[in-house]
């Protein structure tokens, strides 16, 4: 969402340079190096300024066998370049001795790890100088003629330097050998806006089995995913007590291009994230809470921003193999010497899927070229395109399933008694392309991205089965001819953002005044038919809109430090949307129909009451105006501690559908408050963030999921209120990210409950790394196991019932040798059946004498334990 | 007590609470009687507003479902549907064979299935053997056989009488297969009764009255039976004999009178 704001490169040593300090940095980075670091997942509450990378493994040169009859000594000085990793993309001679012993210096650089370094929390790309000394060995005294031969001399002498740590003990920050410079690369992070502000880097968790970019989510606190509608369907998003759906009250961009679809018939702001290749995700910015004015409509639980990148170089292949007839085939490419933000990336997949109609076929490329021009300008261009076909099994009665008619993992659509002609499922496709330029005269950052987006999707879903067609007045007689839902949605999109970030300073402190715009033009054309199961022909047009619709923001933003241990930090956002739809079929029924000229079967009718001629469409057109203000108070850190508190308005644009001519508000409201509590620093030899936040949001007309139209139509007002919890701990061997939300989330009107939002949701990803103690022909093995585990507390369900539990473990074992690399992950380890969407609500599916007309229970299951072998291979890399 | 009330804030969106979205989704026992002052195994003896002293040996209704729904329906008959409008909040899937002559509870086979919220306001009975569109369904709907004579005439004739009512193509509206007509389904529903709302003990009864299924019946007018000796009521309304015993029978038979829904703790 706020990543245009990347690319900007800080040449330190130049500007120190420029300023006369050219040694400071040396005791800059020694001083910071023995500070407390901060987490890498936590853009921290008040921190600016540059951390230097800390060793986690070194290792030291051995001195030459030869060397030594020279006696030669002296300082071998090493450029080592790092990546945001920590790992070692190349090493240079800055400053040799002798080749036997430079060479040496340069093979013992290349195999160092570190943390890497830091900027406002966010790791960047640096370079560090080495220092090695070389002694040569002591000669030994002669001695006596031996007995029996001498044994021999150790022909390899350890240098000078003092000797690594144990392997396996915890590697604490070491201080860096006297380094001449620090130079820092990397993008200007945003402000952080407060305890639910997190910028999760996913660096070795990427090890958890994933499916797909959306469960990334899953790194931020209180992330619930459900899917009723298989593969190439967007998931339904449960975040902070907000049933999102499939991302409507989330705003989703990758690099600032906007992911939400706006004028989609299935929700206003759908959010499919399946075209984003999860290897290609290096970090997300979730915030959660519409408290940074950058954030625009959909922000209503919080915002998410996927960045790419890829930290791996050269070319990368992998080979998925497993469970339900899974194959993926994966190429990425860095070019070395270019930024991690250039590569290429290409995946193809196809499964059968667990059970029923679940097969699934897609292939998606993204590819981003990341350039610079001038001393600090950068550019970027991207592209971006995915095609999608699917099928899904739908919902399941719990009636059914407990009676033996139809299986755990089984579907209506290819039993005996709801056989349809056309499955369920769908196709998806995005094309993209996106361009961003970031320059920086003098001390000011203007930045500009321009986007065009085109999408299509088809989703054919049918949640009651035969429920819903009734036989209406003057209509031909007729049974249930089945509820299935055909929808087909294009939409094209064109937009841009911008901003200017100016600094000054102030009361000693350096501060910002950010500027900027955001737009969006959209054409929308979606319609909704219902099929006849027997026949798949369609006999009813629900809905026929194109809609023109607009969306422009205008925000400023301050990021005031009156104080070295306070900030202020907000401002306000306005925001317009426009619509102009024109409905196609406007008029679906009449209260007293001609008696001599019935409508008969007509969907879109061509009269109104008592045979008046009309045109069967109408257009209607309105717009609303916005006013945001947000703003956050950030207070520390006081001994690691940052305290904050924050309050924010948001908005979510009505649904096209819901658009009457120039209603008054097109959009619901959103008023936020937090407060929270975070420590960063370090505990031993791991860096720990952890943090507490209560939260309260209000929404004035909330969207409720109607499963007889197959989406969110307009309710009353709801409030959530909760906490959160989140702990990041990362060490030489581990990383562990893990945590726990509590939230309630009520109707305004009566109290009750909100369906569907889970009370609980708790996450862990854990991850163990090591490379072995043995090596194969020279070569290391580097072993990693990953575990992820999520428990989801019970849900209310409508009419007084309440789901059960959801706790599933996904692991997965690795090994990576020279450029090999082998994975054996399992999702579900346990086989746990359980059901990942409950509801309860009435529906028909024939599989009883009569029909069931009175709400049950209905649920779609989540999938069995699926195995999966990887085999992956790199060349061209560092 | 700021503690206190944090705590008990947080013990309140822990694990072991989860919100209420109102009411409460029940399944329970259902069942079918005859009135309540029959005898089990003895005939039901009446006289009927039109003056017949019937002696009803048997009376055997077939219900196909029952169900209760939250609306009214809508005044003016707009609508032709067979579903009512609004939630529905009660159902009985499972046919039953009810003996109109047994004040007993005759329980359908499978529990009933409902929630407590919305209330209940309208009933139907559903007299159906199978679909409820099916054009043609031979299932006898409605069994009866008795005696019938003239009130107060003493000596006078009687009238032993048979009776198979079925709702299918011999009740197909004429102009039901056309758009605008009624459609099958309609004639087979029996509605609007009063309903009443579900609890979270007890069960669902309808008490079905066949007395109330001869009202306006003169049985003079019985066509003869000669398989039987007596008289039989027509269910074929092309046929000569239908009206108005025929007619009356079968219109009486989907009169809402007869059907009463109670909520009872006896199941």
């Amino acid at each position: 969402m706020f990543a245009y704001h990347r690319h900007s490169r800080k040449r330190l040593v130049s500007r120190l340079l420029r300023r006369g300090l050219l040694w400071a940095p040396s005791l800059c980075v020694l001083a910071t190096v023995q500070s407390l670091a901060q987490a890498s997942d936590v853009a921290a509450p008040v921190s600016s300024g540059v951390e230097p990378p800390a060793v986690l493994e070194q290792q030291q040169p051995a001195y030459p066998l030869g060397a030594a009859d020279s006696g030669t000594r002296g300082d071998v000085a090493v450029n080592v370049e790092i990546d945001a990793e920590g790992n070692v993309t190349g090493v240079v001679l800055a400053h040799g001795v002798e080749s036997r012993l430079d060479r040496a210096a340069l093979e013992a650089a290349s195999h160092w790890r570190f943390r890497p370094a830091l900027r406002d929390g966010v790791a960047v790309p640096s370079r560090v100088q080495l220092l090695f000394h070389f002694e040569p060995p002591a000669p030994t005294a002669p001695q006596p003629a031996p007995a029996s031969p001498p044994k021999p001399e150790p022909a390899i002498l350890p240098a000078a330097l003092p000797p690594p740590p144990a392997p396996e003990s915890p590697a604490s920050p070491t201080p860096v050998p006297a380094a001449l410079d620090v130079t820092v690369l990397g993008h200007r992070p945003l402000a952080s806006r407060g305890a639910s502000d997190f910028q999760l880097r996913v660096d070795q968790l990427a090890e958890i089995p994933r499916a797909n970019a959306s469960e990334l989510l899953k790194l931020a606190p209180g992330i619930l995913l459900t899917n009723e509608g298989g593969e190439g369907h967007a998931e339904q998003v449960f975040m902070r007590g907000f049933d999102a759906r499939e991302g409507q009250d989330i705003e989703f961009t990758v690099d600032g291009v906007p992911i939400n679809e706006s004028g989609n018939l299935h929700g206003n702001g759908y959010a499919d994230t399946h075209f984003i290749i999860p290897e290609l995700v290096e970090s997300l910015h979730v915030v959660e809470g519409p408290f940074d004015p950058r954030q625009g409509n959909y922000a209503v639980a919080g915002s998410a921003d996927y960045e790419l990148g890829l930290g791996e170089r050269g070319l990368s292949a992998r080979y998925t193999s497993g469970s339900f007839g899974t194959q993926r085939f994966l190429v990425l490419w860095g070019p070395l010497g270019e930024s991690t933000h250039t590569f290429a990336g290409a995946e193809i997949y196809k499964t059968a899927g667990f059970g029923q109609n679940r097969d699934s076929e897609r292939g998606s490329a993204m590819g981003q070229y990341e350039g610079r021009f001038g001393a600090t300008g950068s550019f970027r261009l991207s592209t971006q395109a995915y095609a999608t076909h699917f099928h899904t099994a739908g919902v399941i009665r719990e009636e059914d399933y407990q009676s033996g008619k139809i299986g755990l993992y089984d579907g209506y659509d290819l039993s005996s008694f709801a056989h349809e002609a056309v499955r369920q499922g769908g196709n998806a496709s995005r094309y993209s392309l996106a361009a961003d330029i970031e320059s920086h005269p003098g001390d000011t950052v203007l930045s500009q991205q321009i986007f065009l987006i085109k999408r299509d999707m088809r989703l054919i879903e049918n949640f009651t089965g035969f429920l819903l067609d009734v036989q209406e007045p003057l209509q031909s007689i007729h049974d249930q001819r089945g509820d299935t839902l055909d929808l087909n949605v294009h939409e094209l999109t064109i937009g841009a953002r911008g901003s200017a970030r100016l600094h000054a300073d102030a009361f000693g402190l350096r501060q910002e005044l950010e500027l900027g715009y955001f737009a969006r033009g959209d054409q929308a054309n979606g319609t909704q038919q219902r099929l006849e199961a027997a026949t798949g022909v369609s006999y009813k047009t629900d809905t026929d809109l194109d809609s023109q619709l607009g969306d422009i923001g205008l925000y400023g933003d301050l990021n005031l430090r009156p104080l070295r241990w306070l900030s202020l930090r907000g401002g306000a956002r306005a925001e317009i949307v426009t619509y102009d739809v024109l409905n196609n079929c406007a008029a679906q029924s009449v209260a007293h129909p001609s008696t001599t000229n019935p409508p008969i079967d007509q969907s879109c009718l061509t009269q109104q009451n008592y045979g008046r001629p009309r045109e069967p469409d109408q257009v209607t057109s309105t717009s609303g105006v916005a006013f945001l203000p947000r703003a956050s108070l950030i207070a520390g850190p006081f001994r690691h501690l940052s305290l904050s508190a924050s309050y924010g308005k948001g908005i979510r644009s009505i649904d096209p559908n819901y658009i009457t001519q120039d209603v008054q508000a097109a959009f619901a409201n959103i008023t936020a408050y937090e407060g929270g509590v975070a420590y960063a620093g370090n505990v031993r030899n791991a860096t720990v963030v952890l943090r507490s936040v209560v939260f309260r949001t209000l929404v004035d007309r909330d969207l409720i999921f109607d499963q007889t139209v197959g989406r969110n139509v307009l309710g009353v007002g709801t409030t959530r209120t909760g906490w959160l919890g989140a702990l990041r701990l990362t060490g030489s061997f581990f990383d562990e990210s893990a945590n726990l939300t509590l939230v309630r989330a009520t109707y305004n009107d009566n109290g009750s409950a909100v369906a569907y939002v889970p009370g609980v949701v708790l996450r862990s990803d854990s991850v163990l790394f090591r490379t072995l103690p043995w090596t194969v022909l020279g070569k290391p093995i580097r072993t990693t196991l990953g575990a992820g585990i999520t428990y989801v507390g019970r849900r209310p369900l409508p009419y007084g019932e309440v789901s059960g539990t959801i706790f599933t473990i996904d692991a997965s074992a690795s090994a990576a040798w020279a450029n090999y690399q082998l994975r054996l992950s399992a999702t579900n380890l346990l086989d746990t059946q359980y059901r990942l969407g409950e509801y309860n609500y009435a529906s028909d599916f024939h599989s009883q004498p009569q029909p069931t007309l009175v709400p049950d229970r209905t649920f779609t299951a989540g999938p069995p334990r699926a195995l999966f072998l990887t085999l992956g291979f790199n060349f061209g890399g560092a | 007590m700021q503690r206190a009330c944090i705590a008990i804030w947080a013990l309140s969106i822990s694990t072991g609470c989860v919100g209420q979205t109102g009411g409460q989704t029940v399944d329970f026992s259902a069942a079918a009687a005859g009135p309540a002052d029959a005898v089990a195994g003895q005939a039901l003896a009446f006289t009927t507003g039109a003056g017949w002293d019937v002696v009803l040996t048997q009376a055997t209704l077939h219900i196909g479902a029952m169900y209760l729904d939250e609306s009214r329906p809508i005044s003016g008959g707009q609508a032709t549907g067979c579903y009512l409008t609004g939630t529905y909040v009660a159902q009985e899937t499972s046919g039953l064979d009810v003996d109109l002559l047994n004040p007993g509870l005759q329980l359908f086979p499978t529990k009933a299935h409902g929630i407590t919220e919305p209330t209940a306001l309208i009933g139907q009975v559903w007299l159906t053997g199978g679909d409820i569109n099916a054009s043609t369904d031979p299932t006898p709907i409605l069994v009866v056989a008795g005696t019938a004579t003239q009130a107060g005439a003493a000596g006078g004739s009687s009238f032993p009488f048979t009776g198979t009512v079925t709702i299918s193509s011999n009740h197909q509206a004429a102009s039901s297969g056309a758009a605008g007509g009624d459609p099958i389904c309609k004639a087979r529903i029996v509605t609007p009764i009063d309903a009443v709302p579900i609890e979270t003990t007890g069960g669902l009864l309808l008490q079905i009255d066949p007395r109330a299924y001869f009202a306006g019946v003169d049985f003079s007018k019985l066509p003869a039976d000669a398989s039987t000796g007596g008289c039989a009521f027509s269910d074929d309304p092309t046929s000569t004999g239908y009206l108005p015993t025929g007619y009356q029978l079968y219109t009486n038979l989907r009169q809402t009178a007869p059907y009463t829904f109670s909520w009872t703790d006896s199941l």
